[in-house]
């Protein structure tokens, strides 16, 4: 006699080792991306948590693209959910000027996002001047920025990421990175 | 065709040069203007020191080290266990081959992939500059030197560019098709690099005449790692491509190079 059960249970084995296979390799990068879009650690580990058992859950909507922009589309919604509940005001319109005049905001009021004493040791110095600015920058600049600079993403992937059209990714990283330039040469001890 | 390019296109097309997403012709009209025009060259550079300043700059964040174990088991916990424990009550002799399956599944995984905590670590340098020289590729859209899906016109093109004649074989009909060749730089010595497309995703294989290891399965930073000795060479295979593609990849060229 064929027993569901038993089918069940060896596939969904099979399942999470696959899954694991898929998206361990990522994790590093996931947790980068939430750390930057949540502004601390100890959320972004929550939130990389929450996302890749999401992920597990709707592992059948992978359809064979790039696991890695699948993998962090999940976990940057999953960031921005966690934003909206705990830091409803740091979440912003997209519109550019919007984004600017926020960056703006944040800046004239040296508001920085983290207590952590370790990111206050890194402020202190000069080496993270400019890890500072960017944590100044609103979260859809930062975002481009961390997938381009530091992740070495393409725009095709960091569109995919951002559910947005790769235009959009050009546009939005050329003016995050004027942004950027703007604090750093105001911030110019 | 050659469009002049403004001061005012060159600068809205500075983040794509930089990021390497422009075309052929679009970088040439780009650096065609830049040769020209010292101001842009200016700004230029000024947005790459940045952007190296960036890189440099902000430290990578890594995972911290219980989270891969704790999303582990967070997977274990779903409703699979809870349907195990029922059906074992119920059905003794088949829980106990069951069993005996998880078991076996459970070593033939530890066997293939290195546990969790090892993933994303390369130890020696090969791997992690073939990887680099991957996708640095990728990155800047040079992926390829000779431009060929015929391994007559791939092979000979790396006489006296490499020290040794590396394999060339098309397998598309098996899936991966041979796109073309380039000359990259592993372990600090020249190597053969051919290039295989599968769907959407690109294949690299370095091909250097070092001497027989082990081979294996590895990760690094999201990209998927086989090697092989086989007849005096060195083979590596980088790709995005999930694990068991790249395995298949690697069964099949090893059968063809074997046969010859």
């Amino acid at each position: 006699m064929q027993s569901d059960w038993e089918t069940g249970t060896v596939d969904d084995r099979t399942r999470s080792r696959r899954f694991e296979r898929l998206a361990l390799p990522h994790l590093d990068a996931s947790y980068e991306l939430a750390r930057w879009i949540t502004g601390n650690r100890h959320d972004a580990e929550d939130v990389v948590q929450d996302a890749f058992l999401r992920a597990f859950r709707f592992f059948e909507s992978w359809q064979g693209e790039s696991p890695r922009a699948w993998l962090l589309a999940i976990v940057r919604n999953a960031a921005y959910r966690w934003l909206e509940r705990n830091r409803p005001k740091h979440v912003f319109a997209v519109e550019p000027d919007a984004l600017e005049a926020a960056s703006e905001r944040a800046a004239l009021s040296g508001a920085l996002p983290s207590a952590n004493p370790e990111d206050a040791a890194a402020a202190a110095s000069e080496r993270g001047r400019l890890a500072r600015l960017l944590e100044i920058l609103p979260p859809p600049f930062r975002e481009v920025l961390i997938l381009r600079e530091l992740q070495g993403l393409s725009y095709r992937e960091i569109a995919e990421i951002a559910a947005v059209p790769e235009g959009t990714v050009m546009s939005r990283l050329a003016r995050a990175r004027a942004e950027l330039r703007r604090l750093w040469l105001k911030d110019q001890p | 065709m050659t469009t002049a390019m403004d001061c005012e296109a060159v600068r809205i097309g500075l983040s794509p040069y930089l990021d390497g997403e422009l075309d052929a012709e679009e970088r040439k009209a780009f650096e065609r203007h830049l040769e020209a025009c010292k101001d842009c060259r200016a700004v230029l550079d000024e947005a790459r020191a940045m952007s190296r300043v960036l890189r440099a700059d902000v430290p990578h964040e890594r995972a911290p080290s219980g989270l891969a174990a704790r999303i582990q088991a967070g997977l274990a916990s779903g409703d699979s266990r809870v349907a195990a424990r029922r059906w074992y009550g119920r059905m003794p002799a088949l829980a106990a081959a069951s069993v005996a399956l998880f078991l076996l599944g459970g070593v033939t995984a530890r066997w293939v992939i290195p546990p969790a905590t090892e993933m994303g670590v390369v130890q020696d340098a090969a791997a992690r500059d073939a990887v680099a020289a991957h996708v640095r590729a990728l990155v800047s859209e040079r992926t390829i030197d000779v431009a060929s899906s015929d391994q007559h016109t791939v092979k000979p093109w790396f006489d006296g560019r490499v020290e040794l004649a590396p394999p060339v074989e098309d397998l598309t009909g098996e899936g991966f098709r041979l796109i073309g060749g380039r000359v990259d730089f592993v372990g600090g010595r020249r190597v053969a690099a051919l290039v295989y497309r599968h769907r959407q995703h690109v294949l690299t294989l370095f091909v250097t005449p070092a001497a027989a290891e082990g081979a294996g399965q590895e990760t690094w930073q999201g990209y998927n790692l086989v090697r092989w000795s086989q007849g005096g060479m060195r083979f590596l295979a980088v790709s995005d491509l999930e694990r068991g593609e790249l395995e298949r990849f690697a069964a099949i060229l090893r059968t063809r190079i074997a046969a010859k």
